[in-house]
């Protein structure tokens, strides 16, 4: 079995805008990756191309060594935002969904997830607040056993509370050898839980680092990011 | 426990253990935590955990025991000689501002002896 | 395999969710129906309609037969209308399987689900008629004179037609599902493509023409390739055949553009027709 994930010269435009252009990317297993940059810089684009729902692009995307689209999205789990229920449906309904449909889906997991994080099965999805929906997508991207987790923007609108909250399933859930690349525009609160930064600037990623490779440089994280950005700024 | 950025965070992880090693908390021939409640604990990278471990295996503070985890040793020299080395780096950044208050050795020890008499009372 | 029938039982479940309650009004329609035409209500009281001769559980099944016409239609327009949704919704297409299977599990669920209505809207007719059997003399009489007066003589072109008939609906129900997936994979695509310099609302409006453009060259082709090219190869005169070979040819000539654009539908939803993340 090859890397959770190989990407290898991707290139995707859509109404003859170029969003991505001549992107590699490399994760090896066992890591949490941060994928880093602007609004609009293309993250949400990334994962979902690596997932097979963004289409007409070029280049290859490996994960764990598959490239059909049918096994890559049986081999990764991805933070999607419930929009296919209706606001009526219960979370009961919405596991039975993931159940019958993802045969990695860990119930059992799953009921341990949604305790620590407080949410109660019988909610419907209209009642619940940002943070309580942003806990239950990730409880459920979470509740399935795969080798490359993407969660986008997970934390984004949610207090400090449900943050650590997240974060702190991340660390407890997460199986050794798989990988999570998780996308954000702020890195400050994660950083510790990070192994790596992947920072896309230009359309593509301009830079893959260890965070710790990073500190030794005497540099935060967040220095660290914002001086590509502060780059730009001063050209 | 609060983390600084721009110092590697494994490095920081060790000083953590080292200071409940010293001040009793983790008690010598006794099981420290798991790698992964120590992450959780910490909010931490479990390879970072790892990482630390790791060294402080190699250093000999902790020793492994197949399939049951990390240990605090037991071998008292090691201990006290981590714990010199810990009281030399804190007693350094000590040292080290008063000397950039532009206070003198001497006068870095006359004022300490004065500010033990002053809070014993 | 186990993926295409996992999606498929879940597809069904949900399009066939609203079914039920839907037949629930309809029943309850046509008993308010056949109340009111047997009952006459002036100044608060109720009484017997006497220009009216029929028992009110036969007048309930007739009312219900008539609604059910109806229910159909609406249902028949409103589940392919209801699939490209899931087409188009990226919860659903995460799902560990290929895109071609996913569309082929909607579309098979919405056929099924229609037949699903079908039956529900038989069975429910059935019981009524029995119903109105068993309480209503005149009913009861009225049915065995029609029995009476059928004479089942089994005529071997009658039933060809009648299968034939069968085929050339189920494949039309098909066309009518290809089509609709067509007009919005190709709209969507074209909308995807051109470069978007504009706002929302014109985008709609934009997408809205492509979508008339689409239509009316669709037809201006499929009227050419189905009388032009079709009808001069496979022409039943060809074969010495007579006039009654419409049927046959109907069905050919459905059945290819039925896989036409199913080719075209798959080759568009794998390589083109991207799952959106909003509602």
């Amino acid at each position: 079995m090859g890397n959770p994930l190989e990407i290898t010269d991707l290139v995707y435009k859509k109404n003859q805008k170029k969003i991505i252009t001549n992107l590699d990317l490399t994760l090896k297993p066992g890591k949490i990756v941060a994928l880093l940059g602007e609004n609009g810089a293309g993250k949400t684009t990334l994962m979902r191309i690596i997932s097979g729902v963004a289409k007409n692009y070029r280049g290859t995307v490996k994960v764990a060594g598959f490239t059909k689209e049918a096994d890559r999205k049986g081999h990764l789990s991805f933070t999607d935002g419930l929009t296919g229920f209706a606001n009526s449906t219960k979370i009961s309904d919405i596991i039975k969904f993931y159940q019958i449909l993802y045969q990695d889906f860990n119930l059992k997991q799953f009921e341990q997830l949604r305790e620590f994080m407080n949410l109660k099965p019988d909610l419907r999805l209209s009642e619940l607040s940002k943070g309580m929906k942003e806990k239950l997508v990730v409880a459920l991207t979470f509740s399935r056993r795969v080798d490359l987790y993407l969660l986008d923007e997970p934390f984004s609108g949610i207090d400090a509370m449900a943050r650590k909250k997240i974060i702190k399933s991340i660390i407890l859930w997460k199986q050794e050898k798989s990988t999570i690349l998780v996308s954000d525009h702020f890195v400050n609160e994660i950083a510790a839980v990070l192994d790596e930064v992947v920072i896309i600037k230009n359309k593509t990623v301009c830079m893959q680092k260890s965070t710790e490779a990073i500190r030794a440089d005497n540099q935060s994280v967040e220095e660290f990011y914002e001086s590509f950005y502060q780059r730009e700024e001063d050209e | 426990m609060e983390f600084k950025d721009n110092i590697p965070i494994y490095l920081q992880i060790k000083q953590y253990l080292y200071r409940q090693i010293i001040t009793g908390k983790l008690k010598p021939g006794k099981k420290i935590p798991s790698v992964r409640e120590l992450a959780v604990q910490l909010t931490v990278n479990v390879n970072t955990v790892q990482r630390a471990l790791q060294q402080m295996n190699f250093e000999g503070i902790l020793y492994t025991k197949r399939g049951e985890g990390n240990f605090v040793t037991e071998d008292t020299t090691l201990l006290e000689k981590t714990k010199r080395e810990l009281i030399n780096a804190e007693l350094d950044k000590f040292v080290q501002s008063m000397n950039s208050f532009g206070v003198s050795d001497e006068q870095i020890l006359k004022s300490l002896t004065e500010y033990l008499k002053e809070e014993r009372k | 395999m186990a993926e295409f029938s996992r999606l498929f039982n879940r597809f069904f479940k949900i399009k066939t969710r609203k079914l039920h309650i839907i037949l629930f009004f309809q029943l309850i329609a046509a008993l308010a129906c056949a109340f009111f035409t047997y009952y006459e209500v002036t100044n608060w009281h109720i009484r017997k309609n006497p220009q009216n001769n029929v028992g009110l559980i036969p007048e309930w099944t007739l009312y219900f037969v008539i609604l059910a016409f109806l229910v159909i239609l609406f249902v028949f327009i409103l589940t392919p209308l209801q699939s490209e949704k899931f087409n188009h919704s990226q919860t659903w297409r995460l799902a560990g399987i290929s895109d071609s299977q996913f569309y082929l599990d909607n579309v098979l669920s919405t056929f099924v689900s229609f037949i699903y209505m079908l039956a529900l809207e038989v069975v429910a007719t059935v019981m009524l008629g029995f119903l109105s059997f068993l309480v209503d003399k005149d009913f009861q009489r009225g049915l065995h004179d029609f029995l009476m007066d059928l004479h089942p003589n089994f005529d071997y072109n009658v039933f060809w037609t009648v299968i034939g008939t069968i085929v050339l609906a189920i494949l039309s129900c098909f066309f009518l599902y290809f089509v609709i997936s067509f007009f919005n994979f190709a709209s969507q695509s074209i909308i995807d493509f051109v470069p978007a310099n504009v706002n929302g609302a014109l985008v709609k409006i934009l997408h809205l023409f492509i979508i008339f453009v689409l239509i009316w060259f669709f037809f201006k082709i499929q009227h050419i390739f189905v009388y032009k090219i079709l009808l001069s190869v496979f022409n039943p005169a060809n074969y010495g055949l007579a006039y009654s070979s419409d049927l046959p040819f109907a069905i050919l000539s459905t059945t290819i553009c039925n896989l036409i654009l199913l080719g075209s539908n798959v080759f568009l939803f794998n390589h083109f027709y991207e799952a959106s993340e909003r509602k």
